[in-house]
């Protein structure tokens, strides 16, 4: 039985922060509630005895109305703290979640894409789809453990007056200390029996947790993006699909039956194990407050109250025990939870914070650059050099697969080169603070993402609301009329995740918001991959029109499949199979007659026959 | 199940509690059934609070459900570092947290109120019992044993009487549940399944298409997206449709498919309704190439086919990655055609680039053929080779089959028999390209633009 102290610590830690009376407050109530059964044995004997001794009426019915008073202040007060701690709890649950959120929004964005930042993320979905959430068994299971401590420690107490009368009797004291130790021997075997139970069960559990994290991803990923993604609806009934997805989701379905069917097989055992030993105890225990009784021994009042205090202190001792194997059932998946909140990158990135200089003028360039993604063999990039001064717009071409978008990822610092390095005016760009880098880019990512949340703040990110310039973002992309016919301008939702009435948008009016943010964002170095794919003709001459003359100063790389917007490039780089082919303007570029003169060829063959 | 079984023992408890008290003393069985009565009272104002704030805390948990997946996407992780949009993910989260927290401690409050109501309750229960009963006990009228007895039975009947009460609500409860799950079950076609023909339709040839004063409205929009289509398409003709965006392009692409029904107006395949079919029928016949990417974590080759791989024709799968451009890549994969994809799905798949996930989408429906091909922007991330082999390929891959094609690169329009203007939602322009360039309208413009930078004239301007 190892104890977990670092562990400990951080929840203990994190109860603190949501309340420093969740502790004490969940103490309380189940004091209250481990103390209401010996009122109601310590009265109910009282009104018993007093009935045999003959008291008067007006005397037994004061002790009965004690009996009721007690359990109802003990039950009021209860309820009082359990409503406290009930609230602390949904507390104490989001605010877990929103730091595992936190730390999925900020984590370095190659360690999130990892195999165990994948696993872990996964992990922590699939446990609390099918533990439950670990805060909320936390208190549960302290729950238990205290109200099963305070029980156990009651009952104690009456019993060891029960001995000690009997030893003021005079009625045989290494009797009573023999019966009375033989009692507590017992009950320290079946907590020891519990506990152990319990730990193997516990065991076996989160072993059969682990055995599921492929699943667990490849679950996720069926229900997220195949069950409940409408759009993917599409293609299976156009495809009929539903052989292939029933047989392939059926796989993960089976490695999870057996799962579950474990699970259930292992809780049936461990609980059957539990019942037994608890109540071949307390079979025991009442055998001999019965023997006792039958030997006119201790009074029947005394009976209610004794044989009532063992049954509390074997339900109480079950419980402990159980509530101690279900906390150390529960831990790794806290532990999972703060691993994933500590996860950092091997070398901190980021860590040598060079702040950027404060000049406006940006010169990037690469040198001798390698890359390849993990897990495969072949380079994506290989010795991969170019410059690019301040104010160059500069266009990448190539075929599908040729590098392109990698080129642009390990500028964006999402990936670090193998060998070789990028540098921003002379410095390695690993280097700088990696917030204050981000801010130099404003980026149209090829697989651009608009959530659905208000338009403007698409487009405005975490800042503030700046309408104006929202606006002038929306115009410069023609967008502004649109907007302003929607429900409710920019303040309008978009698509239906978020709002009901959210709008939906086509292909390439999501574009154009997409452009609109990074405009918004008016970084001294722009970035645009594939920006123009799902626009019309007319709106993709005019965006690369308006971004030359809104653009005029600032530096631009972006890539392009319509080699008619490589016109308005000062530099055209050709990559091929992750190689940088050519470089030089269009006009030289078509000279040479190489790659670039061919894919030229390809595209305008048709525009110019016509 | 288990609550049904749990119902019954209640009830056989209830009975042999109730009747033990009941010949002992009538009294005393009416208090506790007040009593007890009361205290379910108060927990019917619980579960109504309950049941105001689940809207709330489903609309709260809904929206924090969305912030977590997308925070898990790797798509959106790239746009929230660059953009700074983490501060957003954040704040949004905390007002739903916030709204949530509101909610759960307002039944916090009121469960707590409900309970110690019912601890009121209970205390008098219990004392008005003892009262009776050592007035009985005092009297002589029972034995002290029989108190002992009757204090316990009173205790355990208010048990099983909640039990019961609570059983019985749950059970309607789930009743109701049980209601939703079959009315989702029997979600039909708007009535109309019935009415649908069984009949296989011919795939076998080109089909004729005819639209008949189509129109459709997305729910809850206010304008039509699609007004007053008029159109026939002759069996095996190509047919381009072009227009700007939001002009209406993608709707159509629906309706063809079927996943729409037009809201007035009729489509009719070779003259008969296509709602009088059944969608298997008629979807059997299609193949379409969607906008959107969507690929599965299985094999390339069960990617490509849509089915399992016993029923898998591998040549077939071979010769549309030939035909759509992706077949040498595909044989230099680590696994050749085996290869997984969807890295966010499975440590071992592969990473394909946008053009490439594009080119497996266009093997996929030529792998499916069928005499109704229809492409939705099928070269959009397509390099020029790759596109300008498409185009190539065109002909050979709509042999005896009626198709769609829409772009916004207009050279695509000069393999087609037809080109459809969209504007607005309706049909501006039809005709051949040369049609449609000596009438000088909108698809005259179009065109120019585009292919203003590619002539050798138009470059000179700049």
């Amino acid at each position: 039985m190892r104890f977990d102290r670092d562990l400990f610590k951080k929840t203990f830690h994190s109860f603190h922060e949501v309340s420093p009376w969740l502790f004490p407050a969940l103490a309380g109530e189940n004091f209250l509630l481990a103390v209401r059964p010996f009122i109601v044995l310590h009265f109910s004997a009282a009104v018993v005895d007093g009935l045999y001794r003959g008291d008067g009426e007006a005397q037994v019915l004061l002790q009965a109305l004690w009996l009721s008073l007690g359990v109802l202040a003990a039950e009021a007060a209860g309820h009082i703290l359990g409503c406290y701690v009930e609230k602390a709890g949904q507390r104490l649950y989001v605010e877990q979640m929103k730091k595992q959120l936190e730390k999925m929004t900020t984590m370095d964005y190659q360690l999130l894409e990892s195999g165990r930042g994948q696993e872990l993320s996964a992990s922590l979905k699939r446990g609390r789809f099918q533990h439950g959430d670990p805060f909320d068994k936390l208190i549960r299971y302290t729950r238990d453990v205290l109200a099963g401590l305070f029980g156990v420690t009651a009952a104690l107490v009456y019993l060891a007056r029960f001995a000690a009368q009997k030893l003021a009797a005079g009625s045989g004291a290494p009797e009573t200390f023999f019966m009375f130790g033989g009692f507590l021997v017992l009950a320290a075997g079946g907590v020891l029996l519990t506990v152990k139970n319990g730990e193997r069960h516990n065991g076996q559990r989160f072993a059969r947790f682990g055995k599921l994290t492929a699943q667990n991803r490849l679950y996720g990923f069926y229900r997220q993006n195949v069950f409940q993604n409408y759009k993917y609806g599409k293609e299976v009934r156009i495809f009929d699909e539903r052989e292939l997805i029933v047989e392939e989701f059926g796989k993960v379905q089976r490695a999870n039956r057996g799962f579950i069917k474990g699970i259930g097989k292992d809780e049936g055992s461990f609980k059957a194990a539990n019942s037994v030993v608890n109540t071949f105890l307390s079979g025991i225990a009442c055998l001999y407050v019965g023997v006792n009784a039958y030997h006119k021994l201790i009074s029947v009042g005394n009976i209610v109250k004794y044989s009532g205090a063992v049954a509390q202190f074997f339900t109480g001792l079950t419980r402990v025990a159980a509530g101690i194997a279900d906390l150390r059932g529960n831990a790794p998946f806290l532990r999972q939870h703060y691993e994933f909140l500590d996860l950092e990158p091997e070398e901190a990135r980021g860590g040598r914070k060079r702040v950027l200089p404060a000049s406006a003028s940006v010169e990037l360039s690469f040198e001798h650059v390698y890359f390849r993604y993990p897990g495969t063999e072949a380079w994506t990039l290989q010795d991969v050099s170019f410059r690019v001064s301040q104010g160059d717009h500069i266009a990448m071409v190539g075929q599908n697969g040729s590098g392109k978008t990698t080129c642009i990822r390990l500028l964006l610092r999402l990936y670090r080169p193998e060998k070789g390095v990028i540098r921003l005016n002379g410095v390695d760009i690993q280097e700088y603070d990696i917030k204050e880098y981000w801010r130099l880019l404003s980026v149209v990512f090829q697989d651009f993402k608009l959530f659905s949340f208000r338009l403007w703040q698409n487009i405005a990110g975490s800042g503030a609301k700046r309408e104006e310039a929202v606006w002038k973002a929306l115009e410069d992309l023609g967008m502004a009329q649109r907007v302003r016919e929607m429900y409710a301008g920019m303040d309008s939702y978009l698509y239906r995740e978020y709002d009901e009435q959210g709008i939906l948008l086509s292909g390439g009016e999501a574009q154009k918001l997409a452009i609109a943010k990074a405009l918004y964002k008016d970084a001294p170095v722009f970035v645009m991959d594939e920006p123009s794919a799902a626009l019309d003709p007319v709106s993709e001459a005019q965006l690369y029109e308006k971004t030359n003359t809104l653009l005029g100063e600032k530096t631009m790389i972006f890539i392009s499949h319509r080699l008619s917007s490589c016109c308005f490039c000062d530099r055209i780089l050709v990559l091929k199979d992750g190689v940088l082919l050519e470089e030089g303007s269009h006009e030289q570029l078509l000279q040479l007659g190489g790659e670039y003169q061919k894919l030229w060829e390809a595209q305008a063959g048709y525009y110019q026959s016509a | 199940m288990t609550r049904g079984v749990s119902f019954l023992v209640n009830l056989c408890g209830l009975l042999f509690y109730g009747l033990t008290i009941g010949r002992c003393d009538p009294a005393i069985l009416a208090v506790v059934t007040m009593t007890t009565c009361g205290g379910y009272l108060a927990t019917v104002l619980l579960r109504r609070c309950e049941q105001r704030q689940k809207e709330t805390l489903v609309d709260c948990d809904r929206k924090m459900n969305y912030l977590e997946n997308e925070g898990q996407s790797l798509q959106a992780a790239r746009e929230l570092r660059i953009y700074d949009m983490a501060g957003l993910f954040s704040g949004l989260y905390r007002s739903s947290m916030e709204r949530r927290t509101r909610s759960t401690d307002r039944i916090a409050h009121v469960k707590a109120l409900v309970c110690s109501g019912e601890s009121l309750l209970a205390f008098i229960r219990s004392f008005v019992t003892y009262f009776y009963l050592i007035h009985l006990a005092v009297a002589g009228r029972i034995a002290i044993g029989d108190l002992v007895l009757m204090t316990g039975m009173v205790a355990g009947l208010s048990v099983w009487m909640r039990g019961l009460i609570g059983d019985a609500g749950e059970l309607k409860r789930l009743g109701l549940y049980l209601d939703d799950y079959f009315a989702w079950l029997d979600l039909g076609d708007d009535g109309q399944t019935s009415k649908k023909r069984e009949e296989e339709i011919n795939h076998e040839d080109a089909p004729s298409l005819t639209f008949e004063h189509v129109s459709f409205c997305y729910e809850g929009a206010q304008e039509d997206t699609l007004r007053d289509i008029t159109l026939t398409v002759r069996a095996g003709e190509k047919l381009a449709i072009v227009g700007q965006n939001g002009a209406g392009k993608t709707t159509l692409v629906k309706l063809l498919s079927g996943l729409y029904r037009p809201c007035r107006g009729r489509i009719l395949l070779d003259g008969k309704d296509i709602t009088d079919y059944s969608d298997e029928a008629y979807f059997a016949g299609l193949a379409v190439v969607f906008q959107d990417i969507q690929l599965l974590p299985v094999s390339m080759v069960e990617n490509v086919s849509s089915h399992i791989r016993a029923k898998t024709d591998m040549q077939r799968v071979m010769l549309s990655l030939e035909q759509a451009g992706i077949g040498e890549r595909v044989r230099k994969l680590p696994a050749g055609t085996d290869t997984c994809l969807q890295r966010s799905a499975r440590e071992d798949a592969v990473e394909l680039s946008g053009g490439e996930q594009q080119k497996t989408m266009l093997a996929k429906a030529l792998y499916k053929g069928g005499s109704l091909l229809i492409l939705d922007e099928p070269t959009a991330a397509l390099d020029p080779i790759a596109e300008n082999d498409i185009y190539r390929k065109y002909s050979e891959m709509t042999q005896g089959v009626t198709s769609f094609f829409i772009s916004h690169r207009l050279a695509s329009t000069s393999f087609c028999d037809r080109i459809i203007l969209l504007d607005d939602g309706r049909i501006a322009e039809q005709g051949t390209h040369e049609e449609l360039m000596a009438k000088q309208g909108s698809y005259w413009e179009m065109f120019n633009v585009q292919s203003r930078y590619y002539t050798e004239g138009g470059r000179d301007e700049i």
